[in-house]
């Protein structure tokens, strides 16, 4: 194992505790743009992230990285990426460095996260064979939870689907340019900050109640 | 990294705002990226008066909050801000606590931007630095130096030198259609050559097959691109021109013209058929042929004036007093030497039409009157505030003819009364509601009658209505120094100082105008918290101002230079050593008289109204702040003019 995923993991020997409060807690609110769908297959593109802790989303904490990448060859390699570099962007296990210096053991927050998780894992796995130990929250799931808890009882208008779009325009967030993966990071720090005054006021004070189980 | 993304897009929102609208992209980004975001749902508190400070400077980027001081007898609104105003702006200055409460309205979302990053940033910024200036100092401090622009004796110095234009009023179209010179497009750029010098112009439009407008081809940019440039005389003249053309509408009035023309920085105003490049072009507006066709200087106008024809010509003249008005009106702070400009051409162009009159009098056979006599300007024109062509009050007096030539005399009068009356009416202005005009009953008077006619309103100000006839207590003879004017005026103080009752009536008069509480973005914003989208400055913002002006100025017996802001200023330097407090409020009524004169002129001539009810929504971002400050103003100053005379002012 490399020094810096020995580094990276060093920081979950002293980590949250699920049992206590979320409000100093730091979280990563993360979105990633990928070749395709297929997490084993396709390969990460970029990176987006924000921190945000005390209700308040520090832009100071953020993160963004592009990878090189042909994109219209579904067979690139690993080692076919690394020899295309040099062009634009930061070869992949760099930019994996830099993103594990940067998260560290923040709460991964994300919009569908399990696809987000996946995609990194299996280039975490290829590159330092290891997988985010990071607590996770998908704002998708934390939606539905908190609506089955009347969470939005006096909203007046209907939630359609889990979709980012819908979200946006269900709490009333200016949409941006989309589909870069700062920018649906950003979008998604936004729904974030919504879900947790809402989950205060329902009562789901323990970060252990806004996670995702394993 | 950091995501440039996120910054860029709140660099995208602030740049629409002031004060970020004067940093660079690269600053605002910078400034951005060390920022945070914060929300709030309906009802929160964001800050408490009394907290301490954080580090950081709010921008609303979507949401309403209310900032409010919590009294023992209640919530007192202060402001409603929303998207792009600014919350905690004062920590720029002091570190102090926060000076007021400030609560959601709406989910609001908050852009929270570092204070030392904006405060590095503003500072060298000198247009941020001066709208800080602006906000920080409820009106402009910069106002302050505008004596600058007059030396020891007032006299306006460099500030008439500056640029300056007038565009005739009359049918602008003309001109610009017999200044148009256009090629199509495809024509070799040699070709240019022979037509800038041959058609005398400096610019020549380039269209396409339908006429449209698609760019524009001066003598400079011939001169640098073909002779002195790469490229060949031979190519089609596209590859020389420059697309950035502005268009006008040939229907649009020379104000419009004369802010196109000075805001784009361009030299050249395209005229279309609907104003948009879409349209044929018809004409061209040029700096140059508008300075070659028409004076310059007041000087010149007042030369013109002096010596119009008729009155035709001087409604003429007139609409080019506002044209240079509007022009001068770009720099709020020659307002001051504005006023007092357009108070002597005001008063020129009444001389005129009173030698006009007379004249015409004599060749219809009327006999020059035995006495002297003496016309004067009352109200906004009494007090050299007439910028804009609102309501006129006038009245004309004359010495006490023997009473042998006494009808004779009043019939000359009269009539003389009448037509000059006319003949302003002529020229453009309004009448005064109240009927103040010396061709109205009781307003064209021997000296005798009109001092009885004061005494009255004087000692029983209810009976006499004195309420509609206060623009009558500020007045200026048409005739430097005329002592006939001088007699009325001492009569006035010493009959006030019998009467002392009679300010206390007018200082209570003038308790009745209030000014709405607040502007919210496009909204006036009332103390029930109602909002309407038109703002009457008139009768809320500058009546209040004009009074209490009044009744400082009666009450100390000042007659000579009656502008209110003076009379403010006065008042200010009189209590600077014994109230400071009260110094300061005085200072800062004046400077919001000057804010609210300004809106309204610059509305008016605009919109091609008197300026009586402007559209906050028509306004820009710095002058709704400077606005919303002056009410503040206003409403201190009506409490302090209460205070003083032991009145109650009506919540």
């Amino acid at each position: 194992m490399t020094t810096e995923a020995q580094q990276f993991l060093s920081w979950f020997q002293r980590s949250w505790d699920l049992q206590l409060g979320w409000e100093n807690a730091r979280f990563v609110v993360l979105d990633t743009e990928s070749t395709g769908f297929d997490t084993k297959r396709d390969r990460i593109i970029s990176i987006g992230a924000v921190g945000m802790m005390h209700f308040q989303i520090m832009l100071e904490d953020s993160f963004e990285v592009m990878m090189p990448i042909a994109y219209n060859t579904s067979s690139v390699t690993v080692h076919g990426i690394t020899k295309e570099q040099a062009e634009s962007g930061v070869a992949e296990k760099d930019a994996l460095r830099m993103f594990l210096g940067y998260l560290r053991d923040g709460i991964l927050v994300g919009h569908h996260l399990q696809h987000d998780v996946d995609l990194l894992n299996n280039a975490l796995q290829q590159h330092f064979g290891i997988s985010l130990p990071n607590l996770k929250v998908d704002t998708a799931d934390l939606t539905f939870r908190l609506q089955d808890l009347g969470a939005f009882a006096d909203y007046t208008n209907q939630l359609q689907s889990g979709s980012l779009d819908h979200l946006c325009s269900y709490f009333g967030i200016l949409p941006h340019d989309r589909h870069t993966a700062s920018g649906d990071a950003f979008l998604t720090a936004q729904i974030f900050l919504k879900l947790l005054k809402r989950a205060k006021q329902n009562n789901l004070l323990r970060l252990g109640q806004l996670t995702l189980e394993d | 990294m950091k995501a440039e993304a996120i910054a860029l897009r709140i660099a995208d929102f602030l740049k629409q705002h002031p004060p970020f609208q004067f940093l660079s992209q690269q600053e605002l980004v910078e400034l951005a990226a060390a920022g945070r975001v914060k929300f709030h749902e309906n009802g929160e508190i964001v800050f408490t008066a009394g907290q301490p400070r954080t580090q950081y400077i709010y921008v609303i980027r979507q949401g309403k909050v209310r900032v409010v001081d919590e009294l023992p007898t209640g919530e007192h609104l202060i402001d409603i801000r929303g998207e792009g105003d600014l919350l905690g702006l004062h920590g720029l200055l002091s570190e102090d606590p926060y000076l007021h409460t400030v609560k959601t309205e709406a989910d609001t979302l908050l852009y929270a931007l570092p204070k030392e990053a904006l405060m590095r940033l503003t500072k060298a910024s000198p247009t941020a630095t001066r709208y800080l200036a602006a906000y920080f100092t409820l009106n402009p401090a910069y106002q302050e130096d505008s004596s600058t622009h007059h030396d020891a004796s007032g006299v306006p110095t460099a500030i008439t030198l500056r640029k300056g234009g007038l565009i005739e009023v009359e049918e602008p179209h003309r001109i610009a259609r017999s200044a148009l010179v256009t090629v199509r497009c495809g024509t070799a750029a040699r070709s240019i050559a022979a037509m800038l010098s041959r058609k005398s112009t400096d610019c020549v439009i380039v269209v396409d097959e339908q006429g449209l407008p698609i760019g524009k081809v001066t003598d400079a940019d011939f001169r640098d691109r073909v002779l002195q440039g790469p490229i060949d005389p031979a190519q089609p003249v596209e590859s020389i021109m420059f697309r950035d053309i502005v268009t006008a509408h040939s229907s649009d009035t020379i104000g419009k013209l004369l802010i196109r023309l000075t805001r784009s920085g361009k030299r050249f105003l395209v005229v279309t058929e609907d104003g948009t490049p879409n349209t044929r072009a018809l004409g061209l507006i040029s700096e140059r042929n508008i300075f070659l066709r028409y004076g310059r200087f007041p000087t010149v106008l007042g030369e013109a004036i002096a010596s119009a024809p008729d009155v035709t010509s001087l409604r003429n003249l007139r609409d080019r007093v506002e044209a240079l008005i509007l022009e001068f009106l770009e720099d709020r702070t020659s307002l001051d030497w504005l006023m007092q400009m357009v108070g002597v051409l005001n008063r020129k162009m009444v001389q005129r039409i009173l030698q006009l009159s007379a004249t015409a009098m004599i060749a219809d056979g009327w006999a020059p009157p035995t006495v002297d006599f003496c016309w004067l300007m009352m109200g906004s024109g009494g007090r050299d505030e007439l910028l804009i062509r609102s309501a006129v009050y006038h009245a004309m007096i004359y010495e006490d003819p023997e009473s042998a030539h006494s009808n004779l005399n009043k019939e000359y009068f009269k009539e003389l009364a009448h037509r000059t009356s006319l003949g302003l009416r002529q020229c453009g202005f309004m009448d005064s509601p109240q009927e103040i005009m010396a061709d109205k009953p009781g307003w064209c008077l021997p000296l005798s009658e009109m001092k009885q006619r004061y005494t009255a309103m004087i000692a029983e100000p209810v009976l006499n209505n004195v309420y509609n006839a206060r623009d009558a207590f500020d007045f200026v003879p048409v005739q430097h120094n005329c002592y006939l004017a001088k007699a009325l005026r001492d009569h006035i103080s010493d009959t006030i100082e019998q009467h002392p009752d009679f300010i206390r009536h007018m200082a209570r008069d003038s308790l009745l105008n209030q000014p709405p509480r607040t502007l919210f973005q496009e909204y006036v914003v009332d103390k029930e918290g109602v909002q309407r989208e038109e703002l009457e400055i008139k009768y809320h913002a500058i009546l209040p101002l004009v009074d209490v002006g009044r009744v400082l100025s009666l009450d100390a017996g000042w007659s000579r230079r009656p502008a209110t802001y003076r009379r403010l200023e006065r008042a200010a330097r009189l209590l600077r050593n014994s109230s400071p407090v009260q110094a300061r409020l005085l200072q800062e009524s004046a400077n919001a008289f000057r804010v609210v004169v300004y809106a309204r002129t610059f509305r008016g001539l605009i919109s091609g109204t008197d300026g009586a009810v402007i559209k906050p929504a028509d306004l820009d971002a710095e002058i709704r702040m400077l606005l919303k400050t002056a009410f503040r103003t206003i409403l201190d100053l009506l409490e302090f003019t209460a205070q003083r005379y032991q009145l109650s002012l009506r919540n």
